[in-house]
């Protein structure tokens, strides 16, 4: 899953701290945030989003958190079983299995899904397995203790990028087919909730993960054709341990005024080990490097460390007024070890003439303090004003110091980005039929990170580019008609719109013709709007999106560069449609089709990996979900 | 010889004297004038333990005076003392009151499948924008795992959409 929020590149979830039900799940939390691993929905309760203020209880990022919430046990029955199962277009099939229980002190639950799917274009073939385990005892009245086991493994065939005729052409083709993605995700957590009632809460989360993602195929620009032969493989390999312990106490200083504070301390240790070098012939899913020993472009490890204390509070001045204010203090160490080879090539016949093994290390350790304050105010019961400031940090990513791809460089003096959130909002419920959230927020980005055109070269060069601004406006409402009117149980027309202005750009930069451009994919509008009609047990909803054009890189082109990397990303809109009926017992079924005007757009330009060139949305795709419940 | 048997048989009056207690009877409401039961009820003169039946009714050993602790999680807890035999009626507050910011999910959340998170939840504050998006009732491709749906509600989101089928 890639989303970003604010005008934050949505690539991977990496400007997110990305959590499953309290704990880090992403491949490395500063070096690496990117996931590659997202529960799957059909096991999820919530999902909960902080914006820039998560940065600090939770990570430094500008996007904040978004912590996935699997669905709790059932708790008043030993046994409860569900299962889920869909048939989509292009070959989609997908069960859900999940048992869950409560008996006396001890709950359990243990689900797998798996998925297949031909996949909307050619070559682009995948199934997925995933598998969660939990279990947990109430110690005693006051206390819990849990484990939690997740597996994730797919295999993706990718498609690759297409060059702009290629996509008005057929998106749906593909130019490549023995590029193949696989991922393995291995997370263990335990947890220990104490209650000390009067004296606050305490929890402990600690977390290890082994994990591993792979690439393979021929990543050269889509314009050249795969001549065959070996393949290009990098492999990455990610081991972390972790533990985050948090105290709550409310206090109460007179009748009036009332508190709540939090304090935690994180260590956080990680190594994850990159290899990139030429692997199988032929177009079969064979993750093998040919010289294992040898490698022939790059092997790297890059261990990170980071300790952070914090602590938040937030004070009520009667029941209307609230101030918040927190600290938190980081430590991050990261360092990069390892080599990567240059090859001069005899300008005609392509021969190598010579081979430059270079070794590289070097460790930056930095202490960055963030603050953040706020303050919020209750119109009414359930309508409030708020504001918040907060510092947010993005320490330097592994991929941004060292990159695989021949089209790009790195700047050897990159540093870490900063800067901070700031947000006036109002929020609020108006008798159950009306819901609304309205916010405007400004975000300075401090030494941003992009691509540019190397001067001097046909290259392109990943440096600090500039200082960078991201400020809008984000409106969502929505009107529940039936209960507005009639207050009726039987009927519910509820209709919704999400809209968002967003301007990013840079204020400064040394590359002088960047300045006062448009950050790359930021959707200056975006809209959400959507009908929701409820009868009965039947619920329709159709949904539209629309996102204006964005540019993909900080030169702001608009015109296509040959290979696709570059150009606009036009604008697009996309109806969605689905439906479900719920039986009175055990079962429910859910249906709809996605994209049922059947738009063909894109939401991306590959600069590499999986591209690289144009990414092509899926057109139109129908399912149907039977879902089975038992209960004991 | 007899005034020590005039001590033991007053002693034995006044320990009858005291075993003589009411039974008190009452409910047990929350701010919504709705009954809640299951209640612990402990007199703490007494030592005597009870709880509320489903529609809040309890009955007690209690004499004139005594303290009766009213306790349940989620509740703040509540001391009563006994004025007279009369029956009682008991107002709970919701203990996430105390804070005035924190209520119930269910009220912040409307039918809307989206909803702010309380400030205080957990072992977490939360400030500034957010939002919480509840699954169990919203209609999308779930399987699919489609983030248009999932996230639609969601302001100023933006997708890449080159992983299919929520991969």
């Amino acid at each position: 899953m890639g989303i970003g929020g604010r005008g934050l590149s949505p690539k991977r979830t990496a400007n997110f701290n990305t959590r499953q039900n309290g704990y880090d799940i992403s491949a490395d939390a500063l070096g690496y945030p990117e996931s590659y691993y997202t529960p799957p929905i059909e096991a999820l309760e919530s999902i909960e989003i902080l914006r820039g203020s998560a940065a600090l209880q939770f990570g430094t990022q500008f996007g904040g958190l978004l912590n996935f919430v699997i669905r709790d046990p059932v708790s008043h029955s030993p046994f409860e079983f569900t299962t889920r199962n869909t048939v989509g277009g292009y070959g989609y099939f997908s069960t859900f299995n999940r048992v869950s229980g409560t008996n006396k002190r001890f709950y359990y639950q243990v689900y797998h899904q798996y998925k297949r799917g031909d996949g909307y274009r050619e070559n682009s073939k995948f199934y997925q397995h995933q598998v969660f385990a939990e279990m947990g005892y109430y110690l005693n009245e006051n206390w819990t203790v849990g484990v939690e086991f997740t597996h994730m493994n797919y295999l993706a065939r990718q498609a690759g990028g297409l060059t702009d005729l290629a996509f008005e052409e057929d998106p749906q083709q593909s130019v490549r087919d023995r590029n193949w993605f696989g991922v393995d995700w291995n997370l263990l957590a335990v947890t220990s909730d104490y209650d000390l009632k009067k004296f606050g809460k305490l929890n402990l989360r600690s977390f290890g993960m082994i994990s591993n993602r792979k690439s393979l195929g021929f990543l050269g620009k889509v314009t050249q054709t795969d001549q065959g032969g070996s393949r290009e493989m990098i492999y990455s390999d990610f081991k972390n341990v972790g533990a985050e312990l948090r105290y709550l106490k409310k206090y109460s200083l007179s009748d009036k005024v009332n508190g709540a504070f939090v304090v935690g301390g994180r260590y956080y240790q990680g190594r994850t080990q990159t290899d990139q070098g030429r692997a199988s012939y032929g177009d079969d899913a064979d993750f093998t490097f040919l010289n294992p020993n040898d490698l022939e472009t790059s092997s790297f490890s890059y261990p990170s460390n980071n300790q952070s204390l914090f602590l938040e509070n937030i004070i009520y001045f009667g029941n209307k007024w609230k101030i918040n204010a927190g600290v938190r203090f980081e430590r991050i160490s990261s360092g990069s070890d390892g080599f990567y080879k240059r090859y001069s090539i005899h300008p005609i016949n392509n021969d190598t003439l010579q081979t430059y093994v270079i070794e590289d290390e070097n460790k930056i350790e930095r202490q960055v303090p963030l603050f953040g304050f706020g303050t919020s105010y209750k119109v009414k019961e359930q309508s409030t004003i708020y504001t918040n400031f907060t510092q947010n940090y993005r320490a330097i990513n592994f991929s941004d110091i060292r990159v695989n791809n021949p089209n790009i460089e790195i700047d050897t003096n990159i540093r870490d980005e900063y800067g901070f959130t700031a947000e006036l909002g109002w929020r609020g419920i108006e008798k159950d039929y009306f819901i609304y959230d309205v916010s405007a927020f400004y975000i300075f980005y401090g030494d941003k990170i992009g691509l540019a055109p190397k001067p001097m070269s046909i290259k392109k060069e990943r440096t600090n580019i500039g200082d960078a601004q991201n400020y809008g406006l984000e409106v969502f409402m929505e009107v529940d008609w039936a209960k507005l009117i009639s207050n009726s149980k039987i009927w519910s027309v509820k209709t919704f719109v999400n809209t968002s202005y967003i301007d990013a750009n840079y204020i400064s930069s040394k590359e002088p013709n960047y300045i006062g451009n448009k950050v790359e994919y930021v959707s200056e509008i975006m809209v959400k709007t959507g009908l929701n009609v409820e009868y009965k047990n039947w619920s329709w909803k159709v949904q539209f999106s629309y996102n204006s054009e964005q540019f993909s890189d900080a030169s702001n082109a608009i015109e296509p560069s040959g290979d696709a990397v570059i150009g606009v990303v036009p604008a697009y809109h996309v109806f969605d449609f689905s439906g479900r009926y719920k039986f009175e017992k055990h079962f429910q079924i859910e249906f709809g089709v996605n994209n049922f005007t059947n738009q063909q757009y894109f939401t991306r330009r590959a600069t590499g990996y999986p591209g690289p060139g144009i990414l092509p949305s899926d057109g139109i795709n129908g399912y149907l979900t039977i879902q089975y419940k038992f209960l004991k | 010889m007899i005034s020590r048997l005039i001590n033991i048989l007053f002693i034995f009056s006044i320990s009858v004297c005291w075993s003589q207690q009411n039974v008190i009877t009452g409910v047990v409401k929350d701010d919504q004038n709705e009954s809640v039961p299951s209640v612990k009820i402990e007199n703490l003169s007494n030592g005597k333990k009870t709880r509320t039946s489903v529609n809040g009714k309890f009955q007690i050993l209690a004499n004139v005076e005594d303290t009766l602790r009213f306790s349940l999680t989620l509740f703040e807890t509540k001391n009563h003392v006994v004025q007279n035999t009369d029956p009682i009626e008991i107002t709970m507050k919701y203990q996430t009151q105390e804070v005035g910011e924190v209520q119930i999910i269910k009220r912040r959340m409307g039918n809307f499948d989206v909803g702010f998170m309380p400030a205080i939840k957990g072992v977490r504050l939360n400030n500034g924008t957010n939002s919480i998006i509840e699954l169990e009732n919203l209609s999308g491709a779930k399987s699919l795992g489609n983030p248009r749906e999932v996230f639609a509600k969601i302001p100023g989101i933006n997708i890449w959409e080159n992983d299919g089928a929520g991969i």
